[in-house]
């Protein structure tokens, strides 16, 4: 489908395929930047795991963390 | 390109576009079960006959005397692409030490660049050839050779330790994890947690295991695991969303507008993009520990969104003119550092993260789910691409674009 609108886009306006992409990649970013947690140096035992206890809100706990670390450093001060 | 026409006969633009996107045809199909079958008859194994299978439909690609048996060779090469491309990245992922975890997952990425990069030259220097029907029969027969090679060198790779532990032999997942440098802690993590699944220890019929095939996409589309194979699919079909595929193939056409001369933009397209994208790999892969994949998400979706909106602005407000003005260049850079940009950050810490945050238990199924909406998106933009390969027929470096974009 998408195969054979795009050209038709393209032909139609130059700048609409741009767009179109810029959109895309921008509503790609925001769904991670809200549900992709990092993985990086984890085994992927513990990856799983974290996804097990966190569940229901795998995002809010990663959140919480970031959010205690800084009021660690707030209490420091 | 003259000689193939020469050898196999005229082609029609659609036909050209048929001819180029049969190979994910049976590409997608045999995609979607790999992952399983992978399960069952071991990770290794299954690569192997992927790629026993691509270097057959390649040899007969290589030798076709008609246009039937040349297309009969692109669907069974695309048979094996599918059964072992996603298959490779979970072997990786579970076979590697967390801690470089990243830079080995990555490194699939960069050798499908290196194989981007030597084909576009193997196949520049073979257009030189006098005509002969050497000049396009050269690098498939280049590439099914390269294929069995690697079949061959799989016989030495082990199977993954998570994987035993599945089937059943914490001895024998103990001694890999140990050949393979996992470390104590890891070692002890991964033997502590895993059980045997019981469904992939015993012997099956094949009705049994086609069955259990479509039981395992049921698994690893229900909750708690839906959400995560879900997240995957998207994320591999938007990493075509953004363009990457549609401008470089486009690109020729896109720099002739913005008044480069033919030959040179053509050259100027495909070599030098493919060699930057393989100078941005380098790097990258290096990295790709260091950064994290979430942080490469952010940084290149970002970048990307402003890239896109500026050629579509320059576009849009009529910047752009084929013989002055700055607008031109500020494209051709724009495409440039958007190669670069998506290779270094999408191409990379999306496959990583995919098969990072699916459980053991659908690890392959759903892998191979996000592999095939990977290519039912747009990947090879059909339309587009014969379009502007037509366009550029007679300028060498052709035959590139049906032997070697994988």
């Amino acid at each position: 489908m998408v195969a054979l609108t795009t050209p038709v886009l393209i032909a139609k306006s130059s700048f609409g395929a741009y767009y179109f992409f810029a959109f895309s990649t921008l509503l790609c970013t925001i769904l991670c930047a809200i549900f992709m947690f990092e993985t990086k140096g984890h085994s992927l035992e513990v990856i799983e795991q974290r996804y097990a206890e966190g569940r229901s809100s795998a995002v809010q706990h990663w959140a919480v963390d970031g959010f205690r670390l800084r009021r660690l450093r707030v209490d420091g001060n | 390109m003259p000689s193939f026409t020469q050898s196999l006969g005229e082609l029609s633009p659609t036909l050209h576009g048929v001819v180029i996107s049969s190979s994910l045809l049976t590409g997608a199909t045999t995609a979607l079960m790999g992952g399983i079958l992978a399960d069952r008859y071991g990770r290794p194994r299954l690569i192997a006959t992927g790629a026993v299978a691509c270097g057959l439909g390649m040899a007969i690609e290589c030798a076709a005397p008609h246009l039937a048996v040349f297309l009969a060779g692109r669907l069974l090469k695309g048979a094996g692409d599918g059964l072992f491309l996603s298959t490779v990245y979970v072997q990786v992922s579970e076979m590697s030490p967390s801690r470089y975890r990243g830079v080995l997952t990555s490194f699939p990425q960069f050798m499908i660049v290196v194989g981007v990069v030597t084909g576009f030259f193997v196949c520049y220097g073979t257009a030189l050839l006098p005509a002969t029907s050497a000049s396009w029969r050269l690098p498939l027969g280049l590439g099914a050779v390269l294929a069995l090679v690697f079949a061959a060198l799989l016989r030495v790779v082990p199977p993954s330790p998570r994987w035993l532990l599945a089937r059943g032999r914490p001895a024998d997942a103990r001694a890999v994890a140990d050949r393979l440098g996992l470390g104590a802690e890891e070692r002890d993590e991964l033997l502590a947690r895993h059980g045997a699944d019981a469904a992939l220890a015993g012997h099956q019929t094949l009705a049994r295991d086609l069955a259990q095939m479509l039981g395992e996409f049921a698994t690893a589309l229900s909750a708690p695991y839906r959400a995560r194979t879900l997240f995957g699919c998207f994320l591999m079909a938007f990493q075509q969303f953004s363009g990457i595929d549609g401008v470089l193939y486009y690109a020729p056409l896109l720099f002739r507008q913005a008044g480069l001369a033919s030959t040179q933009a053509a050259f100027l397209a495909s070599g030098v993009s493919s060699l930057v994208i393989l100078a941005v790999t380098v790097p990258a892969t290096l990295l790709a520990d260091r950064w994290g994949r979430r942080t490469s998400a952010l940084v290149g979706g970002t970048s990307i969104t402003v890239l896109m909106l500026l050629m579509g602005t320059l576009y849009a407000a009529d910047g752009v003119h084929a013989d002055s003005g700055a607008g031109r260049w500020v494209v051709i850079v724009s495409i440039y550092v958007f190669a670069m940009v998506f290779n270094g950050t999408w191409a990379i810490g999306f496959r990583a993260f995919l098969v990072e945050s699916l459980p053991r238990k659908t690890r392959s199924s759903a892998s191979s789910l996000a592999q095939s909406s990977n290519w039912v998106c747009p990947r090879k933009w059909p339309v587009v691409r014969s379009k502007c390969v037509c366009s550029e027929a007679d300028e060498g470096g052709h035959s590139l674009r049906i032997s070697w974009w994988p």
